[in-house]
């Protein structure tokens, strides 16, 4: 099974939050406003890219749009693969998290 | 304020994001940018959002190619934004140009071969021996201030050598020596093998595939005769018994054991496959001891300069010592592979090479033809293709991407016409070798490797690529520069593109065809050239009616301080009068001859004094009834009869070359003088019709010859040669059976 990195894992999330709609400008903007950090394009690209490399998501490039200076979006969708990944990493992350997370939670509010 | 970016940063961006998925980047930061302006964020701040998220991303992209991350890890072709969906294309535009193809392929594969078969064969002829610092392994010689000729050292040299060098890690020495090997399985055969101190090995960092190699102890005097064999020759004699070690052989009927088997990737000194440990001799007198070559693996911190001016110190000293052998004497230390083994004379190959090269200088320009008419193609190609190339880039494939879509095409097609080029290197250089081992009769040292080597295919691949590689960037260059509209437009337009006219493509063909076939024509050349040195035509003389054999006696049974000259005469006469007894009293031999040489070996070269003027002739010794032998009866005069055996034998023979050009005045008659011009090989016909069984097809150094080096043969056109009644002992035997 595919590991997948922290922002790997964001990212996947959100290409498949956005379905068809699933390119640069959008999954930044939904990275963004999801997690409240900024994130370069070259970033999205670079883990798109490798993502894309292990067969976890597939492109296709579309139509070029005028706002976009004539340059067409290339959009993204999660494959099987992917998908498998990413459920495997979120179960990863639930079964480990577990019941502490309630204590996770008091801990945090502590520290706060 | 204008919505955008504005040029300066547009094109800022462009400049600062590279990679292939630049352009879905530069879009994301113009529609973002928009976006930013559509939900009323101010101009300027927009503008320096965007400004950071182009710096952001060309560092990130920046990053991810120097990990090699991008598009995982892509090295090699990827490096160039090469993929290998491009090498499929390329693959598959050969099928779809298959002139284009064809052409490319004959052209570099004839240039190729011809324009780099030099270096690979000097790569070959300076190579050094195959072991750990191996260029560190000098030859230590004399060389004669008279002569200039090599003067090889004593065992006495040896000794104040060793005690005086201090350059020099170890000395070791080795030489020839050629003794009947009998196995035990069948019958005693020559080999040529060495003898060598037992250091050599050492030096070498040899190690045996059987039992050990010739230690200290096998070469002190009185100690039991032991040998170790090549793995060639114990499978050829031995049936690669693994017993073998231990088991006694016959080495010229003396009882040796073996005690190792080499592997047979080790041939030293040459390519050797029986050594014998060379017996420490005392240093005796100068001038005494066998000679034989000196090497040794210099020290550390010693080079070959420092080495030479210690071994020119210690001549000295030797030369005010002993001045009879050694004044005139200059040292010198030299690489081992330069050493002149085989009988070749000294350092001739490693002469060869300045001579290959400038032979070949005219092939390598061609080869450049070649390449720069394979450019031409490929230019021609991706010059036709320039609205298809228009349209991907207007369908958001970058500069890079279509720069590197031509490239891999060109580069598959200069990989193929490389690959077929070096293939028919590989069979020129085999061809070169067949050749020199026909013409030397020895093959060459076991460290040369004439095969077609990394070097050379990098060299031809690097060759193809850049002729190929530049033919194809710059058209893609200006197609998805200024000439993108024009391509797009000529889209739009429904045309196919630039074509070439009749007359412009029978240029481009005629141009290609004439450079292939001067390239052609070069290799042509060349082969008479080389053909000339090296090859030599077929005998004239019906080789399969004859067997040839040489008797020579065993260096050990004979040793030069033991046995006189006199003596050895004495019992090579009478091994040679048995042994021709012999085979005249065999039914199945119709003929047996003695000769000094045979036709196509070398002879002893002598100068005669006519009232001509002083001529150079090919000098050999025949035995009664050879040229009745070989079927070429005298044409004019009288063959040699026993009683030219006698007294002070001054009766000759000579040939017809020798009777026209040195002795005009020669009684020859008119008749035999026409046979003679009649006859096709008119160089080879004699007066006493002695055939040159071997001819080369090239002029060689002034000199005449009749039975022996061909060369001088066909030089004068006019050979001339002395055939003398053979009384000596020494001579080759050749056997005709019936």
């Amino acid at each position: 099974m595919e590991s997948l990195g922290a922002f790997e894992q964001l990212v996947l999330f959100c290409v498949l939050r956005l379905g068809d709609e699933a390119y640069g400008v959008p999954i930044r903007e939904t990275l963004e406003e999801r997690t409240g950090k900024t994130f370069s394009a070259g970033a999205i690209y670079t883990a798109l890219a490798r993502l894309e490399e292990r067969g976890l998501v597939s492109s296709w490039v579309g139509e070029p749009t005028p706002g976009r200076a004539g340059r067409p979006p290339k959009y993204y969708r999660v494959e099987p693969a992917g998908a498998r990944a990413l459920l495997a990493a979120y179960e990863t992350l639930q079964s480990v998290a577990g019941d502490v997370v309630p204590e996770l939670a008091d801990l945090a509010r502590e520290e706060g | 304020m204008r919505p955008g970016p504005g040029r300066f940063l547009r094109r800022l961006a462009s400049l600062l994001v590279r990679g292939p998925d630049a352009p879905f980047v530069l879009g994301d930061l113009e529609e973002t940018l928009s976006r930013d302006l559509a939900r009323g964020v101010w101009p300027r701040r927009a503008r320096w959002r965007y400004l950071r998220n182009a710096v952001a991303s060309a560092s990130r992209l920046a990053r991810a190619r120097a990990r090699g991350s991008w598009r995982g890890r892509r090295r090699g072709f990827g490096a160039l934004g090469v993929s290998w969906l491009d090498v499929k294309l390329g693959l598959r535009m050969l099928v779809k140009a298959p002139l284009l193809t064809a052409v490319s392929i004959v052209s570099l594969g004839v240039g190729i071969p011809v324009g780099l078969a030099p270096g690979q064969i000097i790569d070959a002829l300076e190579t050094t021996l195959p072991v750990e610092g191996g260029d560190r392994i000098e030859i230590l010689r004399y060389r004669s201030v008279e002569t200039s000729g090599v003067v090889l050292p004593t065992s006495y040299d040896l000794g104040v050598w060793r005690e005086a060098l201090g350059s020099f890690e170890t000395l070791a020495a080795v030489r020839l020596v050629e003794h009947n090997v009998d196995s035990g399985n069948d019958a005693a055969a020559p080999v040529v093998g060495a003898e060598l101190t037992p250091s050599t090995f050492g030096i070498l960092e040899a190690r045996p595939l059987l039992g050990r190699m010739l230690d200290g102890g096998d070469a002190v005097p009185g100690a039991p005769p032991v040998v170790v064999l090549g793995e060639d020759l114990w499978r050829a004699r031995m049936a690669g018994d693994s017993g073998a070690v231990g088991r006694t052989v016959r080495i010229s009927g003396e009882p040796h054991t073996v005690v190792g088997i080499m592997p047979s990737d080790f041939g030293f000194p040459v390519r050797q496959q029986m050594w014998l440990p060379l017996e420490a001799l005392p240093a005796s007198e100068p001038g005494d001891g066998i000679r034989m070559q000196v090497f040794g693996r210099l020290a550390e911190g010693a080079t070959r300069e420092i080495a030479e001016g210690e071994l020119a110190t210690v001549l000295r000293r030797l030369g005010a010592e002993l001045p009879e052998t050694h004044r005139l004497l200059v040292a010198e230390v030299a690489p081992f592979t330069a050493a002149g083994w085989m009988g070749q004379p000294e350092g001739s190959l490693r002469g060869a090479t300045t001579g290959i090269w400038l032979m070949q200088m005219p092939s390598l320009l061609l080869l450049m033809v070649a390449c720069v008419n394979v450019g031409l193609l490929v230019f021609a190609r991706a010059a036709t293709r320039s609205e298809e190339l228009a349209v991907r880039t207007a369908l958001g494939a970058s500069r890079g991407r279509i720069v590197a879509q031509v490239l891999a095409e060109a580069l598959v097609l200069a990989v193929v016409s490389a690959g077929a080029g070096l293939l028919l290197l590989h069979l020129i250089t085999t061809r070169y070798i067949e050749t020199v081992v026909s013409v030397l009769g020895a093959y060459p040292p076991y460290y040369m490797d004439f095969g077609v080597t990394w070097q050379t295919v990098l060299r031809a691949l690097l060759l193809a690529a850049l002729s190929a590689a530049a033919a194809a960037v710059l058209p893609a260059l200006r197609v998805t520069g200024k000439g993108l509209r024009l391509g797009l437009q000529r889209a739009g337009a429904g045309s196919r593109g630039i074509r070439f006219g009749r007359m412009s493509t029978a240029l481009v063909v005629a141009d290609i065809a004439l450079a292939v076939a001067v390239v052609g024509l070069a290799v042509g050349v060349g082969n008479r050239v080389g053909g000339a040195v090296l090859r030599t035509a077929e005998p004239q003389l019906a080789v399969e009616e004859y067997l040839a054999a040489r008797i020579r006696l065993p260096v050990s049974v004979a040793p030069f301080d033991v046995e006189s000259a006199a003596a050895r005469e004495a019992r090579m006469a009478r091994i040679e009068r048995e042994l021709v007894e012999r085979l005249e009293a065999d039914p199945r031999v119709r003929g047996v001859a003695v000769a000094s040489s045979l036709p196509g070996m070398s002879y002893s070269r002598r100068h005669v004094e006519t009232g001509t003027g002083v001529h150079p002739i090919d000098q050999g010794w025949v035995g009664l009834g050879f040229f009745e032998g070989l079927g070429r009866p005298v044409l004019a005069g009288r063959d040699f009869g026993p009683e030219d055996l006698e007294g002070d034998r001054r009766s000759v023979i000579v040939n017809v070359a020798f009777a026209e050009q040195v002795l005009p005045t020669s009684r020859m008659d008119r008749s035999s003088r026409r046979q003679a011009r009649k006859s096709a090989d008119r160089v080879s016909v004699t007066v006493v019709r002695v055939s040159t069984f071997r001819i080369r097809t090239m002029p060689s150094p002034p000199g005449y010859g009749i039975l022996g080096n061909a060369a001088s043969l066909i030089t004068s056109n006019a050979p001339a040669a002395i055939a003398m009644p053979n009384a000596r002992a020494s001579a080759p035997t050749t056997v005709m059976p019936g």
